[in-house]
């Protein structure tokens, strides 16, 4: 049997398109996905050839896509390299603890290729597939209560070495702990750039590169993946004291009676901590963010509204800025190709 | 004249740049120095390296 309650998942930054990383910069656990999927579609060509039936060797295989997908906890230090290879540019410095670094997360025009391991069962069994030059499609993050963060990527490549074994000896960082939302800070503003503490009950957000795979005739394989605008959607559903933060939504003022007819910008900043190292820790700052909430629904049994306010793609307002800033502090000294 | 204000590493727009902390800081992309600006890691500084180490 192919034992699925053993898995894991290594990745490194590669160089260039075409240089895979030689071994794992680091490996983690996973809560699911099927890690490296190499996707293949077969297709039939129809050939009327004297019976009611297709030969069999009209069968062929249009493309493959070597598909990455899974689901795991935010670990702080690969964490840092699936949002920088989710948007692009990063600022490290040292952070005031010695032995600890501030990794600045911001938008950038370009965005970094990744080398995937991924292990599905014993590795005696020879189970670990590897992908090359890939690059992430989407990348959520989501939160509810005190439960930790759940992160789940997309990624697609453009080669594949399969059914083969670990290289190097990379630590997995499974036990090192995760970010979590306990003892965290939420703000939120519907309608300014500085945001107030409100009590928010989960939250999640989503970069999302659109990748579009590219193949050359002869070629099953994609040869190019590429991004197209980074697209950035989020929610929070907070309990409002009153309608004040719905009001400014809707009307654009807290004393507002008509509905506006402009976009209202506000903004978000969620600070998570770290489950066992209380040194590392990571914020999300949203800026210009076009939210749209709902109204509140009537519940017989009585209760306190939740109100979800979200955006479906959040722009930037300045030539260097950014739809989203993440700051994650680690033990992680550089994210440069190995 | 620009210096590191602390040791950075950054990658931007696909191009990794280093700077130890003291060092002079040139050939930056405009929009990176805003940030790095912005956020106090360079600096402007009319010393030598020399004389900012001694400071």
């Amino acid at each position: 049997m192919i034992n699925t309650s053993i898995g894991l998942l290594g990745v490194a930054r590669q160089e260039s398109k075409t240089k895979a990383a030689p071994t794992p910069t680091f490996r983690h656990g996973l809560t699911g996905g099927g890690l490296i999927k190499p996707e293949r579609t077969v297709e039939q060509k129809n050939v009327a050839c004297g019976l009611r039936a297709n030969t069999t060797n009209g069968a062929y295989v249009s493309e493959v896509n070597m598909a990455v997908d899974f689901e795991t906890l935010a670990y702080a230090d690969s964490l840092v390299l699936y949002i920088l290879a989710a948007m692009g540019n990063i600022v490290t410095t040292s952070a005031e603890k010695p032995g600890y670094y501030k990794h600045v997360i911001t938008l950038g025009s370009e965005i970094p290729f990744l080398t995937f391991w991924g292990q599905v069962g014993n590795t005696s069994a020879a189970t670990v597939h590897k992908a090359t030059g890939c690059k992430i499609d989407t990348l959520l993050l989501s939160f509810e209560g005190n439960a930790p963060l759940d992160i789940g990527i997309t990624a697609a490549g453009i080669d594949a070495a399969l059914f083969g074994g670990w290289s190097g000896e990379t630590e997995p960082s499974c036990f090192d702990g995760y970010f979590i939302p306990t003892n965290g800070v939420f703000k939120f503003s519907p309608n300014d750039q500085t945001p107030i503490e409100v009590l928010v009950t989960k939250g999640e957000f989503e970069l999302s590169n659109s990748l579009t795979s590219y193949r050359g005739a002869g070629r099953v394989i994609a040869s190019e993946v590429a991004e197209s605008k980074l697209k950035t959607t989020v929610k929070q559903t907070i309990i409002p004291e009153d309608y004040t933060e719905i009001r400014k939504v809707l009307t654009g003022s807290e004393n507002g009676t008509t509905v506006t007819n402009k976009v209202v910008y506000g903004s978000a900043a969620w600070e998570f901590t770290h489950s066992q190292d209380p040194n590392c820790t990571m914020s999300v700052v949203f800026s210009n963010v076009p939210w749209n909430c709902e109204t509140p629904e009537i519940d017989p049994e009585g209760s306190a509204a939740e109100v979800e306010f979200s955006a479906d793609d959040i722009g930037v307002a300045a030539k260097d800025g950014s739809p989203v800033t993440i700051t994650i502090v680690n033990k992680v000294q550089t994210y440069a190709a190995a | 004249m620009l210096r590191a204000a602390k040791g950075f590493e950054a990658t931007y727009n696909g191009l990794t740049y280093r700077a130890k902390k003291g060092e002079q800081v040139e050939g930056l992309p405009t929009s990176l120095l805003t940030i790095l600006k912005r956020d106090g890691i360079v600096k402007e500084s009319r010393t030598s390296k020399k004389e900012t180490a001694d400071d």
